[in-house]
């Protein structure tokens, strides 16, 4: 699903629109900006900033145990956006805007820590 | 298309009704709103339920002949189930408005109903989530709290909503809900008493921006406008309805702070129903979060974007605000049975323009709005209506 790069960050798969190149997050069927069709699977570093982001106190039945957690959405760098956690759960470090990095996969899902 | 009116209306009360089944709230609401309108379940030409999770609530499924039995309806009409999330209610009643409309049934009977509280709230909170993306929300662990905590993180981002205009939401919807003798929250609360609140749910959402579990049914009967006439006293004519759609799932949308399925909806219903926005008297929008009420009155076009919360604030929605919005107490204080919602919500714009609506009755109401918005925003329906 992802793969470490050279430079030691963590690449995340996506998808490139094969006429405009605009990225989108997987799953896509078409291309959001243009509605071209075809769409090939690409990698892009796994660094953005913090879109919007909640610390869960109340969680689902089968979350239950980790909570307090905190929840995000990444806008990745070439603006496509993916849902994730952030590792930071203390409110006075995390701020809309901070820039992110992927720092593990876990089932799938991508964590996310501050960056540097 | 024929025209349609609401000729009967009918709601449980709403709130934890621990020793009434799913059945007796969904035939209580539905006898009363037949009983208002005049007719017996042998009038009854088409049948639509909106209910959002009866599978896991209560292990049914198959759900509108289960309670059209029930009610003893005609073996030769259709019974059918709308599931649209949060908005199944609102497409209910929209599809009850087509089956009109196109001439296929003459009145149609159109119930909405959730039983909630028969699991702990996590258990709830897990099936409510199911109206998310479960691949790349509910797996990294979204509740729908979290879901309307970055939209409200973003709308305080963009354009600096606070967290007291978030509860000025909380105290006038209460302080509606007072004079609701059907809503399940029945106490005011001061502005003060929200913001020292502690008790988050989904930072920056607390406790009191939540909408409630709840237990209820709500009914309409609908009828051709002509055939109205003789059957009401008070008929109540759907004059602008419109459903659009938007990304499923919120990451997938290019703004947090605005539900474009709601911008469509307005845009269509307003233009079908050929009136401006300051026409609107009162309106019950999908607060489901404080957050949710402010983007709803911005979308919808009360007032301009990014100010919904200062207006609120100022009182724009209250009771005799410019706009009244939520005089139910909305689903924050009259309670969020999630299908019954979207029906309740016309439910209480029809007494409104029938001038029923006792303590909480906004003078000269003659044009009224419904706002039902399913999942985090992925279905809207809006619906206009108007004093016959």
């Amino acid at each position: 699903m992802t793969f470490v790069s050279v430079g030691g960050t963590m690449n995340i798969k996506v998808l490139k629109c094969s006429s405009c190149g605009k990225i989108s997050s997987i799953p896509a069927y078409f291309c959001k900006s243009c509605k071209f069709e075809k769409l090939e699977e690409t990698e892009v570093p796994g660094k953005g900033i913090l879109y919007s982001y909640s610390t869960v106190h109340v969680p689902l039945a089968t979350h239950e145990k980790e909570a307090p957690y905190t929840v995000a959405i990444v806008e990745l760098e070439g603006g496509c956006k993916i849902t994730g956690r952030i590792l930071e759960t203390s409110s006075d470090k995390l701020s809309v805007g901070a820039s992110v990095e992927v720092a593990e996969i876990k089932d799938g899902v991508y964590l996310f820590k501050l960056s540097n | 298309m024929k025209r349609v009116t609401v000729i009967g209306i009918g709601n449980t009360r709403y709130g934890v009704i621990k020793d009434r089944s799913f059945l007796d709230l969904a035939v209580e609401a539905g006898k009363k709103a037949m009983a208002d309108a005049g007719i017996t379940p042998d009038g009854v030409e088409a049948f639509y339920l909106g209910n959002y999770a009866g599978s896991d609530f209560i292990n049914q499924n198959h759900l509108a002949p289960y309670v059209g039995a029930a009610l003893g309806l005609r073996r030769d009409i259709p019974c059918t189930h709308i599931e649209n999330a949060c908005a199944s209610g609102g497409s209910a009643f929209r599809e009850g408005i087509i089956a009109i409309g196109s001439g296929t049934a003459g009145k149609v009977l159109v119930i909405g109903v959730e039983k909630m509280n028969t699991v702990p709230t996590p258990k709830v909170t897990e099936f409510l989530a199911k109206a998310g993306d479960w691949e790349h929300e509910v797996k990294v662990g979204y509740t729908f709290p979290s879901a309307f905590a970055m939209m409200a993180r973003r709308h305080m981002h963009q354009y600096g909503t606070t967290r007291e205009h978030l509860a000025a939401v909380t105290v006038k919807n209460h302080k509606n809900a007072l004079k609701n003798p059907d809503a399940q929250m029945q106490k005011p609360v001061t502005m003060e008493q929200i913001l020292n609140d502690n008790r988050v749910v989904a930072d920056p959402l607390r406790l009191y921006d939540c909408s409630l579990i709840t237990d209820g049914a709500s009914a309409v009967v609908l009828a051709e406008k002509g055939a109205a006439r003789n059957l009401s006293k008070k008929p109540v004519d759907i004059i602008g309805f419109a459903q659009a759609n938007d990304s499923f799932a919120l990451y997938q949308k290019d703004d947090l702070t605005r539900f474009d399925a709601t911008v469509e909806a307005a845009n269509m219903a307003f233009q079908m129903a050929g009136i401006e926005r300051e026409d609107i008297d009162v309106a019950e929008v999908h607060d489901c979060f404080t957050i949710a009420e402010i983007i709803a009155i911005e979308d919808l076009g009360f007032v301009p974007k990014g100010e919904g919360g200062p207006a609120t604030l100022d009182g724009v929605t209250s009771l005799n605000g410019k706009f009244a919005v939520n005089t139910s107490g909305g689903l924050k204080a009259k309670g969020h049975p999630v299908g019954a919602t979207g029906v309740g919500q016309i439910v209480e714009i029809v007494e409104q323009l029938r001038g029923e609506a006792g303590g909480r009755q906004v003078k000269y109401a003659e044009i009224g709005l419904t706002h039902n918005l399913g999942g985090s925003g992925a279905t809207c329906v809006v619906h206009i209506l108007a004093r016959s």
